[in-house]
């Protein structure tokens, strides 16, 4: 049998990488003779990870399409996809492929549509294969996906976005010896009789678990047991070096023991199965590799997944494993922090979680069995089998059952959803349904999550979005970003405040947020303050209409309130309508004093019917209230009132007629 | 068709003189406006009825959520009888051999049948959210823009002399401010984008989109009847265009058709228009405004369609990009009920505002 040469394409972030070098080992193993060449983009993790492992690289430019498609990023995007279509066409007819595997990443996109043209024009046999593997394929795959002559998926959920796929699982590399535990810490230098735990987010690291890996580790430290291993990652951008960042805030705690005893951090640990093997117990992010990593050694892992990403696939990775028994999942929060709405993990959560999975034997014993158990063993080898098939010409059907489809079908149903998906999801979810059962729905801690995760968007309309869920979710625990999202007089850019633009949070995000104060329904002195706030300050009209509707609201919780009364009376001045009205109203239901009657009296007099419509009605409420005193002076007031009215409310006899017979046909069935 | 029959006899048999008036542009407008004001009377309300056995309404689907305040389950799609009654006697008085003629029963056809389709879809997806995409929409109203545009500026078939058809004059000035070459040809599709399309806006309320156009159109009217009169347009000082004057036939039936419209769409209406109407009557207008070289004046003429416009317009990108209502609501009429005023009182403030706007665009017929 002559040798057979392969093209490997994907790249990026490790995520792509391993795989196919997991792929391409086992390929070689098979027959050593076999040809390798990978193609890869000089800017992604590839560059680094392959000459290590001795593979033929070659680079083609490559960019993501980071844009919608009316913008210069995307012309940019095509012009350089269209460089590497150009080179990989070259490539290709110099290398003479048998098959041209992708497993994702934008550097495959130009290689395989290259080879697709090619073989148009009978320049090329190449067959193509696609692997993916997350469990909701990036664009450029989904795309590319539709060229190939075998497409493996690594999840049973993205067969129903890949309808062709052939479930095989995910490839995850060999490792070439076994170490021990005990020779694994003797090279780490950790004592033998310690409990190690490994925290890291990825290779590029993650700023929010670094963050509580700072936070938690005093109190980690207490434990004489505990030992620590942190992998920083290499992310460096203007607002966020890993490495300088988490020094400097390591430099500021001080510890009573040596740090080395129970502390070892690396920005990147290039042996990473020596640390594994050391490990007791992992914290990670749910990349799709970094799971089936660990489930090939059977490590018991608590998972911090990544939020709002497409499909949300790390919650679904992580929430799959969850469902096996074999990890235990911690969501990010969000908190207003220095003027911004932050993500972050809560290091004493985290702490204590480690805490009580290292001392509890039983519970990390069960964990490990269940990782081990759901890990697929064939993968790797029905992999390669299937792809030898290809390329001699056979089909592939069939596929291998990865026990992996999720049983609570509540969950599957958010994930694919957008955030405005999830927004109609959530409104449908919550109609009809008691106050107190929201908290109890399904899923309530994930959809806060979502929820949450929304209000760091840079997009005003996806803020608006996690604003409207906190309320309809009744979250009375986000009370406080809801606050501080109306507390933040962030200007907008100058060249929207040119057109009438305010705050970076914007009107309607303003107005909402109200709203959903008012919905989650809890009243207290930080909320009273935030609405006498927004009535003295704010410049857009709805939001204060809002925050009187909710005075409205709240009026029975109100105590006598003089100044909440005067913040009132300030706006009966105010140039918008809406919010007099709803002034008066507010007014008519909290109103005590004097003054404010006086103020209330003026209204019934105004020469808009809208205000003294309303006068009328909060004059209905004090008196209800038994507030005034003077009944016998209103009715003299009554008869000067000008009754002279814009607008009436027709009323169709027929359609009541109609409507008439309806309920009564309604209630006897 | 009359037309034609009537100078045949009163040509040939001195019987038949008295059919001289026939000759008449005025008279001819105004007997196509009453043919169509009967043609509405007479079918109006058996087109009601039909209408909504066809299910052309706004849907009922629950009852429990309809009040006996709103308008829901009123047949809508009631353009289509304007249209007949525009068709009818256009056939009958017009002479069907002139070239504008022409061209403005093509526009009604071609948006008549646009804005059916956009009917038809709501109708069968039960959603007035589910018509014709509005992409395709514009492009099809675009489309008719830039053949209308093609015709004028194509010698042998446009009805207009080329030393005048890329002429754009603006009211309250004697001379033509600019000749556009073909240039002429976008500003044409953009006029009859935006016309059409605010129309189609302003029909929200009972009455209030058809008054607004009868007035524009008897304004048009006029102008058409000066512009194709050597003797007036010399006098007025407006460029003679021959064969100009039977489009003041067309925009009597128009005239005449709105009236009978109005009978059955006044407070609390029978019958709405629907986008077969709002889209059309727009579409029409654009292309008389056109042919008559009097596109600016629409600015006043339809004022009150370029606010609504304007005011969606405004109110969108305000929302879209500042987060926030510039307006209370958008279009205006919207914002005025919202701020009080019943529904009556804003569609007779509107008219009269427009009768108003009609009689300055008139005033610009001297005042040059």
């Amino acid at each position: 049998m002559k040798s057979k040469k392969y093209i490997f394409t994907g790249g990026g972030t490790g995520g792509h990488v391993y795989p196919a070098i997991a792929i391409a080992d086992e390929l070689l193993r098979l027959d050593p003779e076999a040809e390798i060449l990978y193609v890869g983009n000089k800017k992604g993790a590839e560059s680094h990870i392959l000459p290590k492992k001795g593979y033929k690289v070659k680079y083609v430019a490559s960019v993501g399409l980071t844009s919608g498609i009316l913008s210069f990023k995307f012309i940019r995007f095509l012009l350089i996809q269209f460089m590497g279509f150009l080179k990989s066409l070259f490539i290709i007819l110099s290398f003479r492929p048998d098959a041209v595997v992708g497993t994702g990443g934008y550097v495959s996109a130009p290689v395989v549509i290259a080879n697709v043209f090619l073989r148009k024009l009978h320049l090329s046999r190449s067959k193509i294969i696609i692997h993916e593997q997350n469990v909701v394929p990036g664009r450029l795959n989904d795309l590319v996906a539709r060229f190939s002559d075998l497409t493996i998926v690594s999840s049973s959920q993205t067969k129903d976005i890949l309808p062709q796929g052939i479930i095989l699982g995910y490839p995850v590399r060999k490792s070439e010896k076994k170490i021990s535990k005990e020779e694994a810490k003797r090279r780490l230098n950790i004592p033998e009789d310690k409990k190690v735990v490994f925290i890291f987010g990825g290779s590029t690291g993650a700023r929010t678990i670094n963050r509580a890996v700072i936070e938690a580790l005093p109190l980690l430290a207490q434990y004489e047991k505990i030992f620590v291993i942190h992998g920083i990652g290499r992310y460096r951008s203007l607002e966020y070096d890993a490495v300088k960042d988490t020094d400097t805030k390591l430099k500021k705690l001080n510890f009573k023991r040596e740090k080395s005893q129970f502390y070892l951090a690396k920005d990147y640990f290039y042996e990473i199965d020596l640390v594994y093997s050391a490990a007791d117990l992992v914290v990670s992010r749910a990349g799709a590799g970094t799971i089936e990593e660990l489930k090939s050694i059977g490590l018991p892992s608590i998972i911090i997944p990544k939020a709002n990403l497409p499909g949300d696939h790390q919650v679904l990775n992580a929430r799959a494993l969850e469902q096996s028994g074999a990890c235990s999942i911690i969501f990010e929060e969000v908190k207003y922090d220095a003027g911004k709405v932050i993500s972050y993990v809560d290091g004493e959560k985290l702490a204590q979680k480690v805490i009580d999975l290292l001392f509890d034997e039983n519970k990390l014993n069960e964990i490990k069995i269940n990782a081990g158990k759901s890990y697929n063993r064939e993968s790797l080898s029905e992999i390669k089998k299937a792809i030898i098939k290809i390329v001699k010409g056979e089909n592939v059907t069939g596929g291998i059952d990865l026990k992996d489809k999720m049983n609570s079908s509540d969950i599957k149903n958010y994930y694919n959803l957008g955030a405005y998906g999830l927004l109609r999801k959530v409104n449908q979810l919550v109609q009809g349904i008691k106050d107190k059962d929201i908290t109890s729905l399904p899923e309530w801690d994930y959809l806060s999550y979502r929820a949450a995760g929304y209000l760091v968007s840079d997009n005003w309309e996806i803020r608006n979005v996690g604003v409207k869920l906190l309320g309809l979710l009744k979250n009375e625990k986000k009370l406080n970003l809801l606050i501080s999202i109306l507390m933040d007089k962030r200007p907008s850019s100058s060249f929207k405040k040119f057109f009438g633009g305010d705050y970076f949070h914007v009107g309607f995000i303003r107005r909402n947020t109200v709203y959903s104060i008012m919905n989650i329904g809890v009243y207290n002195n930080e909320i009273r303050d935030v609405l006498i706030s927004v009535l003295r300050t704010d410049p857009y009209y709805e939001v204060r209409a809002a925050a009187a509707e909710a005075l409205t609201q709240f009026s029975d919780e109100i105590k006598e309130d003089i100044e909440l009364e005067n913040v009132l009376i300030e706006n009966l001045n105010h140039s918008s309508f809406e919010v007099v009205n709803e002034a008066i109203t507010a007014l008519g239901k909290i109103a005590f004093s004097e003054g404010a009657l006086e103020h209330l009296k003026k209204m019934l007099f105004s020469t808009k019917w809208q205000f003294r419509d309303s006068a009328v009605r909060a004059f209905i409420d004090i008196s209800e209230r038994g507030n005034y005193k003077d009944i016998g002076e209103l009715r003299s007031f009554l008869k000067d009132i000008m009754v002279v009215c814009t607008d009436f409310k027709p009323e169709f006899p027929l359609k009541k007629s109609i409507l008439d017979l309806n309920r009564r046909i309604e209630k006897r069935s | 068709m009359l037309f034609e029959l009537t100078k045949y006899l009163y040509s040939n048999f001195s019987d038949f003189s008295f059919f001289r008036i026939f000759n008449y542009i005025s008279s001819r407008a105004i007997f196509a406006a009453l043919t169509a004001f009967f043609i509405l009377l007479f079918f109006g309300n058996r087109m009601i009825v039909y209408l909504h056995r066809k299910n052309y309404r706004d849907m009922v689907r629950d009852f429990g959520l309809v009040t006996s305040f709103d308008k829901k389950g009123t047949p809508t799609s009631g353009g289509i009888l304007i249209l007949i009654a525009i068709f009818i006697p256009t056939l009958l008085w017009c002479d069907p051999t002139n070239r504008f003629i022409q061209i403005v029963t093509a526009a009604l056809f071609w948006f008549g049948g646009l804005g059916f389709v956009d009917d038809y879809l709501k109708k069968k997806n039960e959603s007035s959210q589910k018509g014709l995409n509005w992409i395709i929409k514009l492009i099809l109203q675009m489309t008719f823009g830039a053949a209308l545009g093609f015709i004028l500026l194509t010698e042998g078939i446009s009805p207009i002399s080329q030393d005048l058809a890329a002429n754009l004059y603006v009211p309250f000035y004697k001379h033509a401010v600019a000749d556009l070459g073909w240039l002429y040809i976008p500003f044409i599709v953009f006029v009859v984008a935006a016309i059409s399309n605010s129309v189609n806006l302003a029909d929200g309320m009972d009455g209030l989109a058809i008054m607004p156009v009868n007035f524009a159109y008897i304004v048009y009217g006029i102008f058409a009847f000066v512009i194709g009169n050597r003797i007036y347009s010399e006098y007025l000082l407006y460029s003679y265009i021959p064969g100009a004057g039977e489009l003041s036939i067309f925009c009597g039936a128009v005239f005449g058709a709105g009236l009978g419209f109005l009978w059955y769409n006044s407070y609390p209406a029978q019958i709405f228009m629907g986008d077969t109407g709002s889209i059309s009557l727009g579409g029409i207008l654009a292309t008389l405004a056109v042919l008559l070289k009097q596109e600016i004046l629409f600015l006043i003429l339809g004022g009150f369609f370029v606010i609504e416009a304007a005011t969606s317009l405004i109110q969108s990108l305000g929302i879209k990009y500042l987060g926030k209502r510039i307006f209370y609501r958008a279009p205006i009429h919207h914002n005025l009920e919202y701020k009080g005023l019943a529904e009556t009182k804003v569609v007779v403030r509107v008219w009269v505002i427009s009768g108003i706007l009609a009689l300055i665009s008139l005033a610009t017929l001297k005042l040059r």
